[in-house]
């Protein structure tokens, strides 16, 4: 039998010419936005603490992010992008985000960036944990976990259940009043099977995941009443054949998601998806690396306001080759032909090129790349009912970036400048008679520059780990709508400005550790108003982690405070977010 | 009809707040906040700073609850957000539906945040906060009594609470149908406008109970009593079975014997908010950016203005000297603006207000 380690692709399989971040999900406590929040370059919309929340790369919006689970686009057909609060890090084993334009490589809606969450290539042991939490505002969290492995099969279970009152305080804005927010209170349970069998060069895996959420809808801070309530059923399951013989490996995968959801009593809306894709992988000889492939998508969505949708078809095909010149040099080319029936195909080239240099005591290394993005139009903006628009052509992008990482053994430096200019954005406009009507008007350019900082320092017992992340982005209208004043202004909810510290210094078994991030004001507006600008905001979070070993039995203990400085602050317009809060987190592995 | 309106007005509300604030900002519900913006808007009283000029009522953004009051007064000047400025940056609340000028005092309805903001009205501080509403639309009072509608929700009957002027209390309520909407009195008579079905009721404000009800247009919205003491609403229009517009909106009027007597199609969805001029003989109502005017007794209406530069009309209101205020809410992507044309439909002004100016309640000394 082959190892198991060849026996998939990676989590990010085509990188070359671009920064790929991949994120231990070392606390499995989080929601998927609270890990992903402090990354370079990316801003989480939360609506409220514990609610809906959403991501965005690079001055983008949600619906520009490609999220991809075993490889597999997941956002949500209707809306075309992903509530990453739905998604427990209990019951996922990696994440990786790649900022950028990659079009051409993972197809549509990648214009800001892509997730990745999970892949196949993953090596199970025969163990077992199970996790408690307690926290501020009711919070109390439950899971359990276990991964098996013998002879040819290897697999893992998930399970969990995770409920907060959400009944924090918070001075309302401008007066002496200590609000209590009501009707916030969210309660989500999860369960995740995977198995996967082995033979000869060839493996068979499944992932089924399914997710349960009933969330009250928080309520804006002057209202603090409300009875809103949404709930969610979400089925994610995949299968995957991957076959590997002398160089060459074929990966052939079905997805199919179900999702539904139903605000208050009314009718559910639901949506499926079912996706084949197939990728061919061969090395030709010392030189050249080929990816090429297929996807297939059949998407739908079923609600009183989405009647009688036919299935929507996509067809993608895509070949990326990657010429290794030396050690030094590499460079990748791809190409992507994408047809949606009845909305239009986009032809999308990319080209990234890297360059190392190895010194004695560090390395240099630069990327560089060009690309093309785009993004259809989801279910909700061609056939919402009434408005929808049948007729509405992709979103179009090109993109350029260039970066340079600097490492030594103890210290690491990188630097990332991106452009990128957009047309045919979709924005929903008033139409006479009283409907609104989504068209394609929209230009934007973005240009911003990452900035990370890392340091390592060892003193006898004690290691200190410390990363600083500064971003800089203008998102600019570039079209004069509504007005001629909002041309040249930023995106409304682009910061300009974030920065992050996190600092960990691990003292013997112990773990400390300090995140610091600063988020700068945020324009509502088109026409930057400062009157419903959304105030810039300072957190510092601190964990402290002690693992208590007995024999076989490991019991990792970690209290947490987050917003110690107690801090009002708002990531939405007038929606409240908690201050100073603790969390008590054990995990016993057996 | 009601489900239909139902789900179109809350469900893509709240489903298009996951996503993008543009998405967000299209959920506005535009067809169903007509605004009963009529003559008796125009206040003379004392109102301090504010005693010569326009109430702007800015709805803003569904769900972000940056609704705000801006004051236009006699030479142009504007004060925006005057009701945060004055109470120590108080956010208003959410979806700022309209407001009721009565004396010195103004009720500010705010719909999303299910609340009344009682203010002083040369001031405009809070002196009272009235949280005993579902969604409240509008007011109109009768001696010592107010009343408001509420839509309570998406699938409730509306309602009509009466409250005690002096005390703030809400003495009673009285049940309507779905979607109460906009209020007018005639001859100790409370008139209801039920914008989720096709039907008015009549309220006997003696005994506080429902003596008639009245088959009208579709989503029926503003009403309005002319000069001759004829009540006059103005219906929407609906959508067909598969969401097309029906084009069906028209307006209706209602003698004193309670009786329909005129009904003019109008061949078109429209806006449900109106105004009429000072002399209350002509109509005004828009769809999209056109303002169109109805000569009472007329038997067609006209084309006031088209503004192709606007985005989106959003409130309508005429001035003591004629001239008629126009709001565009920018589609809510940005502030708002707030046209002004005279009588023969000229423009004379601009103004920059708060975020989706949908009515305005004149002051004059």
């Amino acid at each position: 039998m082959r190892p198991i380690e060849i026996m998939g692709f990676g989590l990010v399989p085509y990188a070359t010419g671009e920064v790929v971040r991949v994120i231990h999900t070392v606390d499995p406590f989080k929601t998927l936005d609270a890990t992903l929040f402090s990354q370079a370059g990316v801003y989480m919309k939360n609506y409220g603490h514990q609610q809906l929340s959403t991501i965005s790369f690079r001055g983008t919006s949600a619906v520009h992010t490609n999220v991809l689970w075993h490889g597999i686009p997941v956002n949500a057909p209707t809306l075309g992008s992903t509530d990453f609060s739905q998604w427990h890090t209990w019951m996922i084993d990696d994440v990786a985000i790649q900022p950028g334009n990659q079009g051409a490589l993972y197809g549509s809606g990648s214009i800001g960036g892509t997730v990745f969450i999970d892949h196949f290539n993953k090596i199970r042991t025969n163990t077992a944990a199970i996790g408690w939490g307690l926290g501020s505002f009711g919070y109390n969290f439950q899971g359990a976990r276990a991964e098996y492995k013998k002879d040819q099969l290897q697999g893992t279970t998930h399970i969990y259940r995770e409920a907060i009152n959400n009944d924090f305080t918070y001075p309302l804005k401008g007066t002496d009043l200590i609000q209590t927010q009501k009707n916030a209170a969210a309660l989500s349970y999860g369960f995740r099977q995977e198995l996967q069998h082995f033979w000869n060069n060839q493996r068979l895996s499944l992932d089924l995941l399914l997710f349960y959420q009933h969330r009250e809808s928080q309520p804006v801070i002057s209202q603090n009443e409300g009875q809103d309530f949404i709930k969610t059923h979400n089925i994610k399951s995949v299968v995957e054949h991957f076959i590997d013989i002398n160089k060459r490996s074929i990966s052939t995968t079905l997805g199919w998601m179900n999702d539904q959801m139903i605000y208050n009593q009314n009718p559910a809306i639901r949506s499926q998806q079912i996706t084949l894709t197939q990728r061919y992988e061969y090395d030709i000889g010392d030189h050249f690396h080929l990816n090429s492939g297929f996807l297939i998508n059949l998407l739908t969505a079923k609600g009183s306001n989405l009647e009688n949708i036919n299935p929507q078809k996509q067809l993608d095909f895509f070949v990326i080759v990657t010429y290794r010149i030396n050690d030094r040099w590499s460079s990748t080319w791809g190409l992507r032909e994408s047809f949606m029936i009845d909305a239009g195909s986009k032809l999308l080239p990319s080209l990234g090129a890297e360059r190392k240099w190895i010194f004695p005591k560090s390395s240099l290394v630069s990327h560089a790349k060009i690309a093309q993005g785009f993004r259809y139009p989801t279910l909700n903006d061609r056939f919402w009912l009434p408005g929808g628009n049948p007729s509405l052509n992709p979103e179009q992008s090109a993109s350029t970036e260039i970066g340079f990482e600097l490492r030594y053994p103890k210290f690491n430096t990188q630097v990332n400048i991106y452009q990128t200019w957009a047309q045919d954005w979709i924005l929903w406009l008033p139409q006479s008679g009283n409907i609104w009507r989504p068209e394609n008007i929209q230009k934007v350019a973005i240009s911003g520059i990452d900035y990370a900082l890392g340091y390592q320092y060892f003193f006898n017992e004690t290691e200190l780990e410390s990363e600083v992340v500064l971003n800089y982005q203008c998102s600019i209208n570039k079209s004069a709508y509504p007005s001629q004043a909002a041309y040249g202004n930023q995106l409304p909810y682009v910061p300009y400005f974030t920065a992050i510290w996190s600092n960990k210094i691990h003292i013997k078994k112990w773990t400390i550790a300090l995140d610091q991030s600063y988020t700068s004001r945020r324009y509502t507006t088109l026409d930057e108003s400062d009157t419903y600008a959304v105030a810039p905001y300072f957190l510092l979070d601190m964990a402290i982690d002690y693992p208590l070993i007995l024999g076989k039995v490991t019991t990792q203990t970690s209290f947490k405070a987050n917003n110690i400085f107690n801090n009002y602050y708002e990531n939405i317009q007038n929606r409240a977010m908690p201050g100073i809060n603790f969390q008590l987190q054990i995990i016993t592995k057996l | 009809m009601t489900q239909a309106k139902y789900l179109f007005n809350s469900l893509p509300l709240y489903i298009l707040f996951f996503t993008t604030l543009f998405f967000v900002s299209c959920t506005e519900d535009p067809e169903v906040n007509p605004q009963n913006v009529s003559s008796d808007d125009t206040s003379e009283n004392t109102l301090g700073s504010f005693s010569s000029g326009v109430f702007v009522i800015n709805e803003g953004n569904f769900l972000s609850a940056d609704g705000s009051i801006s004051f236009i007064d006699s030479e142009g000047v504007v004060q925006n957000d005057i009701f945060s400025e004055n109470n120590a940056s108080l956010p208003l609340g959410d979806v700022v539906q309209s407001m009721y000028l009565r004396d010195t005092t103004a009720f500010i309805l705010v719909n999303n945040s299910n609340k009344i903001e009682v203010v002083d009205g040369d001031e405009m501080t809070v002196v009272h906060t009235i949280s005993e509403v579902a969604l409240p639309r509008y007011m109109v009072s009768e001696g010592d009594y107010g009343y408001i509608s509420e839509w309570v929700s998406f699938s409730d009957r509306g309602r009509i609470s009466i409250l005690d002027l002096n005390t703030y209390e809400i003495l009673d309520t009285i049940n309507v149908g779905f979607g109460a909407e906009a209020l007018a009195i005639r001859d100790n008579k409370l008139y209801v406008s039920n914008n989720f079905e096709k039907t008015l009721s009549i309220m006997d404000l003696n005994t506080r109970e429902i003596i008639q009800t009245i088959t009208v247009g579709t989503s029926p919205a503003a009403m309005i009593i002319d000069q001759n003491g004829d009540l006059w609403i103005l219906c929407s229009g609906g959508y067909n079975a598969d969401f097309t517009l029906a084009n069906n909106g028209s307006l209706v009027r209602i003698d004193s014997n309670d009786e329909v007597i005129q009904e003019i199609s109008l061949g078109m969805n429209v806006s449900g908010r109106m105004a009429a001029n000072v002399d209350l003989s002509i109509l005004y109502f828009y769809s999209g950016t056109t303002v169109y005017s109805y000569g009472i007794g007329d038997q067609s209406y006209d084309t006031f203005i088209e503004n192709t530069s606007a985005i989106a009309f959003y409130g309508v209101g005429v001035a003591p000297n004629g001239d008629v205020y126009i709001g565009d809410s920018k589609g809510f992507q940005s502030i708002g603006s707030v046209y002004v044309y005279d009588q023969m439909g000229s423009e004379k002004e601009e103004f920059e207000v708060g975020r989706g100016p949908n009515g305005f309640i004149f002051t004059s000394e």
